[in-house]
């Protein structure tokens, strides 16, 4: 390969991983506008997502080989099937974790979606064990080529479901009657229940989104990266330095910084240093973080929710 | 059918020490205009946000056309037709003019996650006469030129309008307006004064807080006087002018001369 | 005054963290220990006090695809030992093997904390154990502190090698070094005339040791290696990595990894089209690789001890005997073949087995044994000769080149180096 070609092909392999932190980001948004909480669970979904998903797709061995499951369903329905089951767990962490909590501090409720995260793992762990497990790639087929770049049907397909994703989710905000209320909720909590808009639904709505967002993402990069039962708290913390980078509350802005985190990512391995890949990102929020710690403090906790009173 | 549409009894509420309402008792008929008034600290915005569900209160009940609402929450009291605009706006600043009207209607839109994903021909109906309905209230309150505008972006007294446009959207029974008239320049003044007497028109009964004298005595079929949270006198403006112990509460100053307790 | 919310709140943060606890690891504090057979044999030598064998491995965490089959094995061999009455002593008496074992969660904190613990309240004398090289490494100073012989079942070189080039005193290790890897990979790369390598490799004691060896032995087999870099443990991305290996001119990849991160980045390198072959080191041993890399996993290479491909031996093999009985007993108990790394256990527990036969408990009496006495060892990671200069005591000829062909290893004759992949 040229530089020229190596250049390339780092833009490509960010575009795809970055895809994958622009999607948890996205999930992390949803909730904050609404509800602002910090999921810190938000891994976790892609994590039960990818694993439920391989189950009913493959040939799996659970509980240390002592359930065998062979449903081999046909991929669309195994797709469905993780999203639905993180989903399931997304607007139960609300119900069960969340709107019991909801007089509490936002504080004591981030605490909550932590302890949620820890539970999740430590049952994903119970079930699937700590081996890697990888969900076969979409589509079969030789890899595409882009200005001397390999770019493997599966990054397309990653690439494809998040442009997918991201317009569908503009199309829901923008011109339905539930993501307007969202948006409203989001906007003006106090106003918007004022309306008799029911902000506990919309939060569990954000939640159930969000939870749909993440598993989405940490199945279609499953056959890439593969699944460990661990791998929730890496995602969530790339996904939540893309929130911030995007500016905690814009949607846009954490997808764009998603993927641009990726890019960095990417860029700075291949150039700078291979062995500290995750370093990098967690530089680029140190100093996001200097640069902007007040306005960040102060961003939401401030005028919308005060005014609502809350 | 009683013809009265909200009730207070003997309602209480305290702020840590401090007594700000103290056995308040208020009838509003349906239909009328009432107006809370009395100087700055006498506890009318206090007793407004408890009638209108925003503050719990202490003690006392509130009841609106047949149902108590005291301790409910916020979404449900919209929902029995009792909607509120504030002081300092509430609107949502980051959707368009005519989202933020249209999210007025959400309670008259029946549309959850589940139907939206099985019905969607119903959905997409839905959505086009919330829209058509929107741009009606827009018309009502002159707005309709700016619909596509973020609400944030628009003048202070363009966006006291809006608000008054999203309560209107919910098809209130009861609409209380805090303070409409505050900040607002003379000509706007004016025209809230006829967009007001339009409402009422329409049927809707209103329930204003008002500093300004003038469009309160103007506009209100009875007042309410507020001196140290408690309620000194009710009455037609009429009335409550001529009363002594509002023009002793006010040290015989002119009403005229009120605002300048602010 | 609490309200009903906040104990939802403070269950559901209790659920929380006992869930984890519980799939993070059983707590260390309870030793499992491997039953003494309750009937001693009718006739046959006198029945002594038992003895004790300290074990801790990783049975839970990342190292647990190590730490199980050896933690297996252990229990395995105690209960043949057991069942046959016990180990005839020096004193003429057979003594019951009481292992006393231990899960260090994959944690080198923890596995100091056990290995404190099988000295100070259970007394072992002799410990066997440690999975990873970075848990075996830690408890170095404890077990030299207390003068107890420890034979690790890590590779790396470092578990028995100080920096002076010298041998810790109480520490034996059983799975080969490094260095012999190294050597048969550059043996086949010289079968293809390859000179110039590129190393990549996890960035912990694994890695960093296979890699300095392979660095090593460069210069005097005649080898450049002209790009070496590392990716954390966990990473999951390599793409980056093999973007900048397609920019040299590198001949051939070597890479020093296990499955967790061995198999995404085989699929990757496969994925990006790289047209040179890529050989492994023997980290990649187990089943996980090849399950989970699958189609990318044909045609990967990698040097490891001869129990994975044990039937394919030459008959000539003085080693083949040994291995194939221990995968017919091991398939016997547990269900499923073993792994290299449960042979590992197994040369530890022989050689330990055959100290207290010949010198009784005492730890001094042990580690001279150990030290001096095993020559000719046939174990299932090679044929050991342990000196006082080398206390692992296998060489390059304990391993095979492997490669896997049809989602199964396949044992690789020297002669035919230059034809695979």
């Amino acid at each position: 390969m040229t530089l020229l070609e190596q250049l390339a092909q780092y833009i490509v392999s960010g575009i795809t991983l970055g895809s994958i932190y622009a999607l948890i980001a996205l999930g992390f948004v949803t909730i904050y506008n609404v509800t602002g909480i910090i999921n810190f669970s938000q891994g976790e979904f892609a994590v039960v997502g990818a694993f439920v998903a391989i189950t009913a797709a493959q040939k799996v061995s659970l509980f240390r080989g002592q359930a065998a499951v062979g449903l081999e369903w046909p991929l669309p329905a195994a797709i469905l099937a993780g999203v639905i089951a993180a989903v399931l767990i997304g607007a139960l962490l609300y119900r069960a974790g969340i709107q019991p909590a909801r007089n509490a501090s936002p504080l004591s409720q981030i605490v909550v979606t932590i302890g949620a995260s820890i539970a999740l793992r430590g049952l994903v762990l119970l079930a699937w064990g700590t081996d890697p497990y990888r969900l076969d790639p979409f589509s079969a087929g030789k890899p595409l080529r882009l200005l001397g770049a390999v770019v493997t049907r599966q990054s397309v397909w990653v690439m494809g479901l998040t442009v997918v994703t991201v317009v569908g989710l503009y199309l829901f905000f923008r011109f339905t009657l539930t993501g307007r209320a969202l948006r409203a909720s989001s906007a003006n909590p106090g106003a918007a229940r004022l309306m008799g808009i029911n902000i506990q639904r919309m939060g569990l709505l954000a939640f159930v989104l969000s939870a749909g967002l993440g598993a989405l993402g940490g199945i279609v990069i499953a056959p890439i990266t593969f699944m460990t039962y661990d791998r929730g708290l890496m995602l969530a913390l790339k996904g939540f330095v893309a929130m911030i980078l995007g500016g905690l509350t814009s949607p846009v802005g954490a997808v764009i910084a998603g993927i641009a985190l990726g890019v960095i990512e990417s860029l700075a391995a291949g150039l700078l240093s291979s062995g500290y890949k995750d370093a990098f990102s967690f530089v680029v929020l140190f100093v996001v973080l200097l640069v902007r710690l007040g306005g960040l403090l102060g961003a939401r906790r401030g005028p919308a929710l005060e005014r609502a009173g809350l | 059918m009683s013809d009265t549409l909200l009730q207070a009894r003997q309602i209480y509420k305290a702020f840590g020490g401090v007594q700000a309402v103290t056995g308040v008792d208020l009838a509003i008929q349906r239909g009328e205009i009432f107006a809370l008034i009395g100087p700055n600290g006498a506890g009318k915005t206090t007793t407004f946000n408890v009638i209108s569900g925003t503050h719990a209160l202490d003690q006392g009940e509130v009841i609106f056309d047949g149902h108590a609402i005291h301790g409910q929450a916020a979404h449900r009291i919209a929902a029995l037709g009792l909607v509120r605009t504030f002081q300092n706006l509430q609107i949502f600043g980051t959707l368009t003019v005519l989202e933020n009207v249209m999210v007025g209607r959400h309670m008259h839109t029946r549309t959850g996650f589940v139907t939206a994903a099985l019905r969607w021909p119903g959905v997409r109906a839905e959505e086009r006469e919330t829209r058509a309905r929107a741009q009606a209230y827009l018309k009502v309150v002159g707005l309709d030129g700016r619909a596509d505008e973020p609400a944030g972006s628009l003048p202070f007294g363009q966006q006291r309008l809006l608000e008054i446009a999203r309560a209107l959207a919910a098809e209130p029974k009861l609409l209380m307006l805090d303070e409409p008239a505050a900040g607002l320049t003379r000509p706007e003044i004016d025209a809230l004064n006829s967009l007001i007497r339009r409402i009422q028109a329409e049927g809707v009964t209103i329930v204003l807080v008002e500093h300004d004298m003038n469009l309160v005595m103007g506009l209100a079929n009875r007042v309410a006087v507020l001196h140290y949270g408690r309620k000194l006198a009710d009455g037609t403006p009429a009335e409550v002018q001529a009363d002594e112990r509002v023009i002793g509460a006010y040290l015989g100053v002119g009403w005229d001369a009120a605002p300048a307790y602010a | 005054m609490k309200s009903p919310r906040t104990y939802v709140l403070i269950g559901l943060l209790l659920a929380a963290l006992t869930v984890s606890a519980c799939g993070g690891a059983p707590s260390a504090a309870a030793p499992t220990s491997a039953p003494a057979a309750t009937s001693a044999p009718a006739t046959g030598p006198e029945q002594g006090e038992p003895y004790l064998l300290g074990a801790f491995f990783s049975t839970t965490g990342p190292a647990s695809s190590l730490g199980e089959p050896e933690a297996n094995t252990v229990t395995m061999l105690a209960e043949q030992i057991n069942a046959q009455g016990g180990v005839l002593g020096p004193d003429g008496k057979l003594h019951q093997l009481e292992v006393k074992m231990y899960d260090d969660q994959s944690d080198a904190t923890v596995a100091v904390e056990v290995v404190k613990k099988l000295i100070d309240e259970d007394k072992v004398t002799v410990i066997v154990g440690g999975s990873g090289s970075p848990a075996s490494i830690a408890v170095i100073e404890t077990v030299t502190g207390a003068s107890v012989p420890f034979v690790s079942v890590a590779s790396s070189s470092k578990i028995v090698t100080k920096d002076d080039g010298s041998q810790h005193q109480w520490v034996f290790k059983t799975p080969q070094q490094n260095l012999p890897v190294a050597q048969v990979q550059y043996e086949w790369m010289a079968a293809h005339g390859f000179n110039q390598i590129a190393s990549l490799g996890v960035n912990n004691a694994f890695g960093a040791d296979s890699m300095a060896a392979l660095k090593m032995l460069a210069g005097e087999e005649g080898m450049e290696i002209v790009w070496e870099g590392t990716f954390e443990a966990g990473d999951t991305d390599f793409n980056a990595q093999l973007t900048a290996i397609a920019g040299t001119p590198a001949e051939v990849l070597v890479v020093h990894a296990t499955p967790g991160e061995g198999a995404p980045l085989t699929v990757q390198f496969r994925d990006l089209g790289l047209e040179m072959p890529i050989i492994h080191n023997h980290g990649i041993g187990n089943r996980a690789f090849i399950d989970t890399a699958g189609d990318a996993a044909e045609g990967v290479l990698f040097p490891i001890g001869k129990l994975l491909v044990a039937s394919q031996l030459p008959d000539s093999d003085p080693q083949k005997a040994t291995l194939l009985q221990y995968q017919a007993d091991y398939q016997a108990r547990f269900g499923k073949p073993p792994s290299t790394f449960g042979g590992h256990a197994w040369d530890a527990v022989m050689m330990v087995k055959g100290a207290l036969e010949a010198v009784g408990t005492d730890s001094a009496a042990i580690r001279g044994y150990l030290e001096s006495e095993i020559t000719n060892f046939v174990g299932i990671s090679g044929i050991f000769n342990i000196t006082a200069q080398d206390h692992t005591g296998i060489g390059k000829e304990s391993l095979v080149l492997v490669e896997i062909t049809d989602g199964d290893w396949k044992y690789v004759d020297p002669a035919q180096y230059a034809s695979v992949p």
